[in-house]
């Protein structure tokens, strides 16, 4: 598991903990079962508080991504592909978003836009 | 608390080695040149009480230069303990001092450096010990308020006072009723030793346990800083 | 019970200064850091939990324990580190060591000399001999080594430089790696705690100026830069305290939603360090300098 905070960014701490954990379970790398290390251990190795990282794991158990096991630590939730399914999509949603954004600068149609799809997709088949 | 006992055998280990060598052998040069006759009594009373008094304001003194009181208040002590080690360290000085006296009077003899000293009988383990107990009842209270350093001024003042209020008593007596007061000291001195003895115990062991009321007392409430 | 530390309304008069009604509580498993600046009141209010000052008014408990009337127990369970030496100078590690474990029931000679070699303290070494770092380590091993479930330091980094308050810092985190162990650790160092510690109570002129999480502390204060033509009489009052110069004011606001909805986009937000908290706030009364 990697974790790397910024102290400078605007982001709060805890929120940048947990969405690189959510990514990483997203993304795979992180698979159901696997074991968080504790609150304490990880405030230890990131040298922060333990209140942040307390938090993080409440926001990730509150969004379905992680389950706590009295006594014996936090693991990756199992069976969550209907959730990341879904949180993907809304990620491919925001890329489309930020890809419609640019096309609109650029002056180029929507026609124009799916042709360019077509294409890649082609391509990316072979 | 019997642990700040050896405390305060410890931190004085040095100095006790220069003391209970030097100060017997002065005392006994000192006193077998000026007096004559048995010079015992006053051998042991001395050495136990003038060593007891270094030994205690050593320790104290010690204590205020490390500012050690913030170290051992912090330890799970309860402060009575801390000044009931402080009179029970009275007795084991007593009995350091003494026993430097008989061995420098032992040595003396052995050596046949001089007229024999006579080792102590009651009468003088009662006198060194009675010595001993006035110096700390007088050093503690004072040590407890305010500290090493005025005390070993203030000290001298109660010493004395300890001793001239009686002799200021009898002077009353004596200015209010002629006759009484001296009555009153020939039928005390004429009665048995052990009268007299008992009677002084008693006397001194009161001014101890006052001492001791007043310190724990004092010290309960202090504020260390 | 989590409460480890409580303190209530805890006052304590001296001539020329008053620690008034300060309260505040600690938690097992988590590290305080209590700051404020010299002369706040820090080693007082931490010398009324240990009972060497005798309090005016007010409540302590530790463990649950009133410091008073358990005053035996709450001390067999603390640890603590104060920034000034209190041994025995002309003493030995291994002599000053056997005064005081005795007094300890749970004293525990293995963590002791395991301590002692991890920071190379030579049991034969005398007191005075120690560097002021191997002194302060040597008062850590002895809080260290019985047990303690509460580990009080006073100013224990002062006059020592970072790599060893880098050090101390990683025991500390270690020690509450037992969530039932606490840290209570005074300084005006705020940089170490910047990182570690998870509730700051601020203390100033013997009065509470906040007893906080960390986080929320860092999540609501905020330094506002901008230019001095923003500010007027009323709007200086929305700063906890104000620096100006003839370029532009510094100030420090303790709700930065509000200074958002004030102040909008004509002014920089910065994150504030715990420094900069405890500045603005001593000086905030007697703040700003003039404009030239």
């Amino acid at each position: 598991m990697k974790i790397i905070i910024s102290g400078a960014s605007q982001e709060p701490l805890y929120e940048q903990i947990a969405n690189q954990i959510k990514n990483q379970i997203i993304l795979g790398e992180l698979k159901p079962g696997d074991a968080l290390p504790s609150i304490r251990k990880l405030a230890k190795e990131l040298q922060i508080s333990v209140i942040t990282t307390k938090r993080a794991y409440d926001e990730l158990e509150k969004d379905g991504f992680i389950e706590t096991v009295g006594g014996k630590g936090s693991f990756v939730s199992a069976d969550n592909k209907e959730l990341f399914r879904e949180k993907r999509l809304r990620m491919l949603e925001e890329k489309l978003s930020e890809i419609i954004a640019e096309s609109r600068y650029l002056g180029i149609s929507v026609e124009e836009l799916k042709e360019m799809i077509d294409l890649l997709y082609k391509e990316g088949e072979i | 608390m019997f642990n700040l006992l050896i405390k305060d055998l410890l931190i004085q280990k040095k100095t006790m080695g220069y003391l209970l060598f030097y100060i017997p052998i002065l005392l006994l040069v000192f006193i077998s040149t000026s007096m004559e006759g048995d010079i015992a009594v006053v051998l042991y009373t001395t050495c136990t009480c003038f060593i007891a008094y270094l030994l205690i304001a050593g320790a104290c003194s010690y204590d205020e230069q490390n500012r050690s009181e913030v170290l051992l208040n912090s330890l799970p002590i309860r402060r009575k303990d801390i000044v009931f080690a402080k009179y029970l360290s009275i007795f084991v000085y007593a009995v350091i001092g003494l026993t430097a006296g008989i061995v420098i009077a032992l040595i003396y003899n052995v050596l046949g450096l001089g007229e024999a000293v006579r080792y102590p009988a009651v009468k003088d383990l009662f006198g060194a010990l009675c010595g001993a107990f006035i110096i700390g009842a007088a050093y503690y209270p004072l040590y407890f308020k305010f500290g090493s350093i005025k005390t070993r001024l203030l000290h001298v003042i109660v010493i004395m006072a300890i001793f001239l209020i009686p002799a200021g008593l009898v002077w009353l007596l004596e200015k209010y009723s002629q006759g009484t007061a001296v009555n009153l000291l020939t039928q005390i001195l004429n009665s048995p030793d052990w009268l007299q003895a008992v009677g002084s115990g008693v006397v001194i062991m009161t001014i101890l346990l006052l001492s001791l009321a007043g310190s724990l007392r004092i010290y309960e409430n202090k504020d260390i800083s | 019970m989590n409460e480890i530390l409580e303190v209530r309304n805890l006052s304590k008069h001296y001539p020329g200064f008053s620690l008034k009604n300060i309260s505040f509580t600690l938690e097992k498993g988590y590290i305080m850091g209590f700051i404020g600046p010299n002369g706040a009141g820090k080693t007082t209010t931490i010398k009324l939990i240990m009972n060497l000052l005798r309090r005016d008014s007010g409540e302590i408990k530790v463990f649950g324990l009133d410091n008073i009337k358990n005053e035996l127990e709450v001390k067999e369970r603390v640890g603590f580190v104060y920034d000034d030496n209190h041994f025995y100078n002309e003493l030995t590690v291994q002599e000053m060591k056997k005064i005081i474990a005795p007094f300890y029931s749970r004293w525990d000679e293995g963590v002791f000399n395991d301590y002692l070699d991890r920071f190379e303290l030579s049991p034969r070494k005398k007191i005075k001999d120690l560097s002021k770092g191997m002194k302060m380590k040597f008062s850590l091993v002895i809080a260290l080594s019985h047990h303690a479930e509460l580990l009080i330091l006073d100013e224990p980094t002062s006059g020592l430089d970072p790599i060893f308050r880098s050090e101390l810092l990683d025991i500390l985190v270690d020690i509450i790696q037992d969530e039932n162990k606490s840290v209570f650790l005074s300084t005006h160092l705020t940089t170490d705690l910047d990182k570690i510690a998870d509730y700051i109570t601020f203390i100033n002129q013997g009065e509470l100026v906040f007893c906080e999480s960390k986080d929320e502390i860092m999540e609501r204060y905020a330094l506002v830069k901008g230019g001095n033509e923003l500010l007027d009489e009323e709007l200086k009052k929305e700063f906890v305290g104000i620096k100006q110069s003839s370029y532009g004011f510094t100030g420090l606001t303790s709700d930065i939603h509000r200074a958002r909805q004030v102040f909008g986009s004509s002014v920089l937000f910065e994150k504030a360090t715990l420094e900069d908290i405890m500045l603005y706030t001593v000086r905030g009364e007697s703040h700003v300098q003039p404009v030239n």
